[in-house]
């Protein structure tokens, strides 16, 4: 008889309801206690029984008395009866004997809801109803004797009303036991509301399977109505009813023994009531409190007629505590749980933490992988876990962060690129862990070494969308991602942002840097040629300004020398002549450093040229052919430049070289030349084995007027004149030298063509 | 060169009447010989010059036989110097001038058959002086020598292109500037 649906989708819930819709027009009777059966056929089986004792059985039923009242108006005896006590009067105890006897059927039936083994604790849901429908009677006893203008009503009735307002409880709970019982683990689970769960499972709940039930056995509309509107406060309760007054009631009375864990409900909805409603009623507080106080005694009295058992209100007080307790250790573990939940969040929040107390204007893609590492451990668990950022900035590199189970520091290094678009390219747009199926094989190859055991899922790391990173996990269960997590996640990938943004500011740092150096050179460079050009016009001006005073200095002197005179005269004579020529010839020399005539170019051919120079620089110095050396490979390019620019630049190095070499026993001049043709350059090294520069002197070499000869020196334009010209014609020098090791002069000169 | 003349001759060179040359002559203040066999007076050079002197008339139409420089500089201990060994040579008349105007002037005047020009001059600079020069038919002969402290080769070349006959360079070789001289004067 029972169907099982249990599928929570809203087709199945649709199909669900339907089934309802079948039971409870095949259902023609409700399932009841047997204890309160028998109880009931003791009592109209004793001819010595009362009505009233007899009432209070039926009454203390819930689905005794609907059957009553139902056969009440079936009977069609023109009398409406909407009481028990009435209907026993007017049926008179044969008709109740064949209730009785009737529910004999239901024996059955019963004992299968109670062999059913499910959660539902009938015991306590009777329980529950007969409180239910003692504090309505109270209440409406109450009601009725304060003066509110209510319509004056039966206590009574108002007691099978209560005492029948879970009927839709009896009838799930009957025919759907299996589906019934994962209501109630649910309600006990959630701790929420019992109509919720039932609409969620069957696709309706207790009141309206209860007020179909009612409706089909023509119960008093009284009843249909507080059946259907029991959990309905005062203010949504809806006008049009036929009975307010009891359904009020009703309403009210199950909060109270609802508030009071009398019994049991199976429903953890909000149990208070308001005083307000009460009011309404023309209920004073003083009357709710004599009710709360007086309604245990009355269960006691009721439940006694039952039969089901002997309650005490003692019994009752004590029952009701330990429900309480109950339900507060459930509460207790229901915060247990929540607190679990809470730390989870609170590991990543502290990992989060973690992270924002590293960033700072200098933190790198390593630190953030390092330290996001750790804290994947710290919520995930003891488990190998991987961080991987990557940088564009960088080259399009990653950065890998791993840890093994074990303790220590995260191992930090950069994994090359095609990796990391290769991971790009498999990762889910979605956040989450998934199975590292896709990813390149040589990371994952490299993790198991790092790791110490396979990477099994991983977790794409995205910033506004854009692939940043990934984070990895060992270990066999499928790491959790809750809400708290994906937080953790975005702030890491921010994290990894934050390092990316800073890599590309040192970048562009770095560059400036490179701009600001190449602008330093090219101002000194600048400063220099600036300074030529002033020192160029100074000199034009001094010589022009010299050699006239030099020029009467050395007639004067010619004059003074006649052959008449004193030898001793005459030598002086030729002295200062002599040298006003030479003080001339400096500035002539100043003059043309710094401004030198335009270079006239030409295709000079190296061999040509260094062969000239070695022979004239053999002939008029004190080298001999084998201290002079020509390494001239065959086709050489021409050089482009002013020949005779050229010709006293190789003088000067060579000049410099000789020089260099004066003490030494077996001088040795070395002349080579190779071809750069990719630089469209000839480099020309002057190679001596002389006494050679120590660096400071080399970095002065070729600073005009310096000279590092000490006595008699020459005048100290030599290479720097060497270097100028060199310079004009689109070439420069360079020297290597160390002290005593010779030096090596390398002339840099544009080919022709 | 002429070394023997007329009294006619000398009045003109000395710008005096005739009346005044006999009359010199014949009081002896102006030496000379008559011509053997006749009255005609005729005055050696040496006298006319020595006459010239003592009545401190100018000689500058007295053709000497010597080479007439005319030395263009703006500094006077240039000047002075070029002057002095110009002189002590014998072999040259030298004027001086200070500046391209009084150079202008003195070439009229004393028709130089050389001049030696430091180019860079305060009033008229060196460039103008030659092409000035150059542009006078009067003048073709004249010869033109730059001296300068400063040897730019491009500007030297100008010169040149302006009518410049030849560059040296202070300071200088006495011995090289008067074979310079006399190279192009003798031409």
């Amino acid at each position: 008889m029972t169907a099982e649906h249990t599928s929570s989708s809203s087709t199945a819930a649709s199909q669900a309801a339907a089934q309802v819709e079948l039971l409870l027009a095949r259902i023609d009777q409700l399932p009841t206690l047997p204890a309160v059966a028998t109880r009931l056929l003791e009592l109209t089986l004793d001819d010595r029984s009362y009505a009233a004792e007899v009432t209070r059985v039926i009454e203390s039923d819930p689905s005794l008395s609907a059957r009553i009242l139902a056969l009440l108006r079936r009977s069609d005896i023109g009398v409406r009866a909407n009481t028990v006590e009435r209907a026993v009067v007017l049926l008179g105890f044969d008709v109740v004997r064949n209730m009785v006897l009737s529910m004999q059927i239901f024996d059955t039936f019963s004992k299968r809801l109670e062999e059913a083994e499910g959660h539902l604790d009938w015991h306590g849901l009777w329980k529950h109803c007969l409180a239910v429908g003692c504090a309505a009677r109270l209440l409406a006893a109450h009601s009725a004797t304060e003066s509110t203008g209510n319509a004056p009503i039966s206590p009574e009735a108002v007691f099978a009303c209560g005492l029948l307002h879970d009927l839709g409880k009896l009838v799930l709970g009957a025919c759907f036991p299996k589906s019934y019982d994962r209501v109630i683990a649910r309600v006990e689970h959630v701790r929420g509301d019992i109509t919720e769960i039932e609409r969620e499972v069957f696709g309706i709940d207790h009141t309206l399977a209860g007020k179909r039930l009612a409706a089909r056995w023509k119960l008093p509309m009284m009843i249909q109505e507080s059946i259907w509107l029991h959990h309905h406060t005062p203010a949504v309760t809806p006008a049009q009813i036929t009975n307010p007054l009891p359904v009020k009631l009703i309403q009210l009375a199950d909060r109270l023994v609802r508030s009071m864990r009398i019994g049991y409900s199976g429903n953890y909805a909000e149990a208070s009531y308001s005083t307000a409603s009460a009011a309404a009623l023309g209920l004073s507080t003083e009357a709710l409190k004599k009710i709360e106080n007086t309604l245990p005694e009355w269960i006691e009295e009721r439940s006694a007629f039952v039969g089901l058992e002997r309650l005490t209100s003692k019994e009752i007080y004590l029952e009701s505590l330990a429900e309480v307790n109950a339900e507060l250790a459930r509460i207790n573990e229901h915060l247990t749980q929540a607190n679990r939940r809470l730390e989870d969040r609170s590991r990543c929040f502290n990992s989060l933490r973690l992270l924002s107390d590293l960033i700072s204007p200098e933190t790198t893609h390593e630190d953030v992988a390092q330290a996001s590492c750790q804290g994947l451990q710290t919520v995930v668990g003891s488990c190998a876990a991987a961080v991987i950022g990557c940088s564009q900035v960088r080259g399009a590199i990653g950065i890998l962060a791993a840890r093994p189970k074990a303790d220590g520091e995260p191992s930090v290094e950069i994994w090359p690129a095609f990796s990391i678009a290769a991971m790009a390219e498999v990762a889910s747009p979605q956040p989450g862990w998934r199975e590292v199926v896709g990813l390149p094989g040589d990371l994952l190859d490299h993790l198991r070494a790092l790791l110490t055991e396979p990477a099994r899922w991983w977790y794409p790391l995205r910033h506004h969308g854009r692939f940043i990173g990934a984070m990895l996990m060992g270990g066999g269960r499928i790491p959790p991602a809750d809400d708290s997590f994906s937080a953790l996640a975005d702030g890491i990938a921010a994290w990894l942002n934050v390092a990316e943004a800073r890599a590309a500011a040192e970048r562009l740092n770095e560059e400036l840097a490179q701009i600001n150096r190449r602008l330093a050179t090219s101002q000194a460079e600048l400063a220099r040629t600036y300074s030529l050009a002033m020192v160029g016009d100074m000199a034009a001006g001094a010589a022009h300004e010299l050699n006239n005073p030099l020029a009467v200095i050395s007639g004067r002197a010619q004059l003074i020398n006649r052959p008449d005179l004193p030898e001793e005269v005459r030598r002086t004579a030729t002295l200062i002549q002599e040298n006003a020529h030479k003080a001339s010839a400096i500035v002539e020399e100043l003059m043309e450093f710094a401004k030198p005539a335009t270079p006239k170019s030409t295709a000079i051919d190296p061999v040509e040229l260094f062969t000239q120079i070695r022979r004239d620089w053999i002939e008029n110095t004190s080298l001999l052919e084998q201290q002079f050396r020509l390494e001239l490979s065959d086709g050489l390019p021409k050089i482009r430049a002013d020949a005779a620019q050229i010709r006293m630049l190789f003088d000067e190095v060579i000049r410099n070289s000789v020089e260099a070499v004066a003490n030494v026993k077996e001088p040795l001049l070395i002349v080579n030349c190779q071809a750069d043709r990719a630089d469209e350059k000839i480099v020309i090294s002057i190679q001596d084995n002389g006494c050679g520069m120590s660096p400071e002197v080399a970095e002065q070499a070729m600073t005009p007027f310096y000279s590092y000869r000490p006595a008699g020196r020459a005048r100290g334009l030599g290479l720097s004149r060497a270097a100028r010209y060199a310079q004009i014609n689109g070439g420069r020098i360079r020297l290597s030298s160390a002290l005593n090791g010779g030096t090596t002069a390398f002339v840099e000169l544009p080919t022709a063509g | 060169m002429k070394n023997v003349y007329t009294t006619g001759e000398v009045a003109a060179i000395c710008k005096i009447s005739q009346q005044t040359v006999i009359r010199c002559f014949d009081n002896g203040k102006l030496k000379g010989f008559r011509v053997p066999g006749s009255r005609f007076r005729r005055i050696p050079r040496e006298s006319l010059l020595q006459f010239m002197k003592e009545n401190e008339i100018p000689v500058d139409h007295v053709d000497t036989g010597k080479k007439r420089i005319l030395v263009v500089d703006d500094d006077e201990a240039i000047l002075e110097m070029l002057f002095e060994l110009l002189e002590r040579d014998g072999r040259f008349e030298v004027k001086v001038a200070r500046g391209g105007y009084e150079a202008g002037i003195l070439t009229h005047e004393f028709r130089p058959d050389a001049l030696i020009l430091d180019y860079k001059l305060p009033d008229i600079d060196g460039h103008k002086v030659c092409q000035t020069i150059r542009a006078n038919p009067n003048y073709i002969g004249t010869k033109i020598i730059i001296i300068s402290g400063v040897a730019d080769p491009d500007e030297i070349a100008e010169l040149k292109t302006a009518g410049a006959d030849d560059f040296l360079k202070k300071p200088f070789q006495i011995d090289e500037l008067i074979s310079r001289i006399l190279q192009l004067v003798q031409a």
